[in-house]
């Protein structure tokens, strides 16, 4: 070895030196973090469905910094949306007319296409703000409250989840539980699932119990519980794992109440005079869900792939494939790819049209198409740009293509398309800062 | 940060303060009377160590560790304590011609020291050789530019350090004698009342592997400043009859040939007596030979 080339206690002395110097840096105050960053996140996201429904997010996000490793995150979710929505009606050959959710102004949809209803806006403002502390030197914990409000609709929830490191910090357990309550305050009142919808006349209708035997208030609020339980672990160092599973339970109304269904005859024909009926969801839910993601560094580009699985009692199984591939272009660009498969099996109670000879006997009946049979795909591309020291911008464009397929197709039925394809674009632009 | 995250003991005559920090038992032992100040004392150790543990982990991403990693071959200013880190890390490089690097943490990416024999292939390692080397490194204060792919770490000194720090806190609160070992790293700020040192044991790598409850090699008593160990009593790879210790050599990114399987060295503070238990390991067979120059008590163990 070289090192006896030197005069060793040379060495000693010189070493008795260095340390001199490092120890003789006074040291900060144990209790002012070194740096008390501020991390700003802020994001609008613009999210159209062709011919239908549009929205406009803007997102804004907080980290604060309260030394000792206290962080109090707060963010904000401002949501417009404006457009049309299916009302759960079959397309058909002759125009239809439908009364306003509020029994004030009806619209007419043309012969030939999806129903939609054109008075969907609303703007929804949503709260959330997390503590995060250490539990321990290797474990921590964090609490959150969140609220929503919306025309119709308010939430409030709270959580706590608590983080475990193990194993030199190279697995992370994490148990969390959370409970939500929503209220519900239909407009027009609440409908009596599967009654009839009682057209409106023209000029406007009572302020309550809008619909055959629809009552004011009944059952009208919603609890959500959930439990999560997940580890993280380090597999070298350039893999990362995670799984989680999550079980929830929901209950209380769960119904849509502007969503109805079309009734129809032997021969897939509009019933008359009342060919519509209010839909009606069971008022429990219980579901589960898997998730495993698999992370892995190239040299510096990273690859993520996570697969979920989802089933729940109202019989809907569902499956994702999500992968992002983050590629570095140099050192202060990147573009990153994604896509994303999705594909469920629809709910026990999905009718895509009631046969009337049926409804006597059916308990619950909806035609939202998001609990029919349907796949989706996604493609998206994020561009990012670091500015500066500690601020990066960037922009996500996607895709969605959405494919349903009716539960069954009666008779005249097979003339219309029952469930068009729908397609919906993302464009969301991020601004994030720390200091 | 809850009290129940240390634990108070009073034993025959002096209170033992201990808490879990850098991946190991801590303790503190205080030649005082009082629970309270003994309890006050316990906090600041406690916190300092949790505080260094946080600022220089490299398992952390808010830290300066991370920062300086994540920045792809910037420019980052650093604040003065790290940078008398780096200062010292750089000190340490010079005067070990190379051998105590910062940077060869990256090794780990095919070096695991887990007592199996599966070694890295040659050209693994290789691959990783251009990725380490302080002289690669531009550090003028208070900016530091690390090449991209390139890491480095405070491990092979950052306990060290935080037991010097936490006596020059804790002496600014009492003139009692404590002693503040973190996992066998540790160092005193004098004798004790009685005018006796504490009796700290040499633990023994060759009981560690066999026999999980630590017994101690010997006992000694000390009076006046640090001790630290540089051993591979759970962390080596074994093939042929061949072990190979963790202490690599930066350059060839191998093990240190024939390098004892443990170092404890005494010096003014445990900073000094870790680098010096360390450039020992380096030494490899001439490590004893090495320790003898330094005129300053040892325990060498083959």
């Amino acid at each position: 070895m070289q090192l006896t080339k030197k005069n060793p206690l040379a060495i000693r002395q010189a070493l008795a030196f260095s340390t001199a110097a490092l120890l003789g840096h006074a040291s900060p105050p144990a209790h002012a973090a070194d740096n008390r960053d501020w991390e700003v996140d802020s994001a609008i996201m613009f999210y159209q469905e062709t011919g239908r429904v549009s929205a406009t997010e803007p997102i804004l996000r907080l980290r604060m910094d309260r030394g000792d490793d206290h962080f109090l995150t707060l963010k904000f979710v401002a949501d417009t949306l404006t457009g049309a929505s299916p009302n759960g009606a079959i397309p058909t050959s002759s125009a239809q007319t439908f009364s306003g959710p509020s029994g004030t102004a009806g619209y007419t949809t043309p012969a030939n296409s999806v129903p939609l209803d054109p008075t969907f806006h609303d703007a929804r403002y949503a709260f959330n703000a997390e503590w995060e502390q250490p539990a321990g030197s290797a474990s921590k914990s964090i609490y959150g409250v969140n609220f929503s409000t919306e025309t119709d609709y308010q939430s409030i929830g709270l959580s706590a989840t608590y983080n475990f490191d193990f194993n030199q910090h190279d697995t992370t357990l994490t148990t969390g539980i959370a409970a939500n309550a929503d209220s519900v305050q239909p407009i027009g009142g609440t409908p009596l699932g599967l009654s009839t919808v009682v057209a409106t006349p023209a000029g406007g209708g009572k302020n309550e119990g809008e619909g055959g035997g629809g009552e004011a208030k009944f059952n009208i609020n919603k609890h959500v519980y959930d439990l999560l339980l997940g580890i993280t672990q380090v597999m070298s160092r350039q893999d990362l794992v995670q799984f989680n599973i999550n079980a929830g339970k929901e209950s209380g109304y769960l119904t849509d109440p502007y969503k109805i269904l079309s009734v129809v005859d032997t021969n897939g024909a509009l019933i008359f005079p009342d060919p519509y009926v209010h839909e009606k969801r069971p008022d429990n839910r219980g579901r589960m869900a898997f998730y495993s993601q698999w992370s892995h560094q190239f040299t510096s580009d990273v690859l993520r792939l996570a697969v979920r699985h989802y089933s729940d009692t109202w019989g809907i199984s569902s499956n994702t494939l999500d992968a992002h591939y983050r590629l570095e272009l140099g050192q202060r660009q990147y573009l990153e790819p994604h896509y994303r498969y999705y594909k469920q099996t629809a709910a026990d109670f999905y009718h895509t049209s009631l046969r009337s000879s049926d409804l006597a006997g059916l308990n619950y009946a909806s035609a939202d198409y998001r609990l029919a049979d349907m796949s989706s795909k996604t493609l998206g591309l994020k561009y990012g740009l670091l500015v500066g020291k500690r601020s990066e911008v960037a922009i996500r464009v996607e895709t969605i293509t959405q494919h349903a397929r009716p539960s069954e197709v009666i008779g005249v039925q097979n003339q219309q398309i029952l469930l068009p394809d729908i397609k919906a674009s993302i464009i969301q632009l991020n601004y994030s800062t720390v200091f | 940060m809850g009290d129940a995250d240390y634990t108070l003991e009073f034993r025959a005559d002096h209170w033992v303060g201990r808490f879990q920090a850098m991946a190991s038992p801590c303790e503190v032992l205080m030649d005082v009377e009082q629970e309270a100040q003994a309890r006050e004392l316990t906090q600041i150790a406690h916190a300092e160590a949790l505080r260094i543990e946080h600022k220089f982990s490299r398992y952390r991403q808010d830290n300066i560790v991370h920062r300086i990693h994540r920045a792809q071959g910037e420019a980052v200013e650093v604040d003065p304590e790290t940078a008398a880190l780096l200062d010292f890390a750089g000190q340490c490089y010079t005067l070990s011609e190379g051998l105590f690097d910062i940077t060869s943490g990256v090794l780990r990416q095919v070096w695991r020291f887990d007592g199996s024999d599966r070694l890295p292939t040659t050209a693994a390692v290789k691959k990783i050789l251009p990725r380490i080397g302080w002289e690669k490194i531009r550090w003028q204060r208070p900016r530091l530019c690390l090449p991209a792919g390139m890491e480095i770490d405070f491990g092979g000194i950052g306990k060290e350090y935080a037991v010097d720090k936490t006596l020059q806190l804790l002496r600014a609160r009492t003139t009692a004698s404590v002693l503040v070992n973190f996992g066998g790293d540790l160092v005193t700020s004098g004798p004790r009342r009685h005018g006796q040192g504490w009796i700290v044991g040499v633990e023994n790598p060759t009981t560690v592997v066999d026999n999980p409850p630590l017994q101690s090699h010997c006992e000694f008593e000390l009076n006046q400043g640090g001790v630290a160990t540089s051993g591979d009593s759970k962390r080596f790879l074994l093939k042929r009859g061949v072990r190979y210790s963790h202490i690599l050599n930066p350059r060839t990114g191998w093990p240190i040939p024939d390098a004892p399987r443990a170092v404890t060295v005494t010096a003014a503070t445990c900073t000094d007596a870790g680098i010096l238990a360390t450039l020992a390991m380096l030494h490899g067979k001439q490590a004893e030979q090495f320790l003898q120059t330094q005129h300053t008590p040892y325990w060498c163990i083959r």
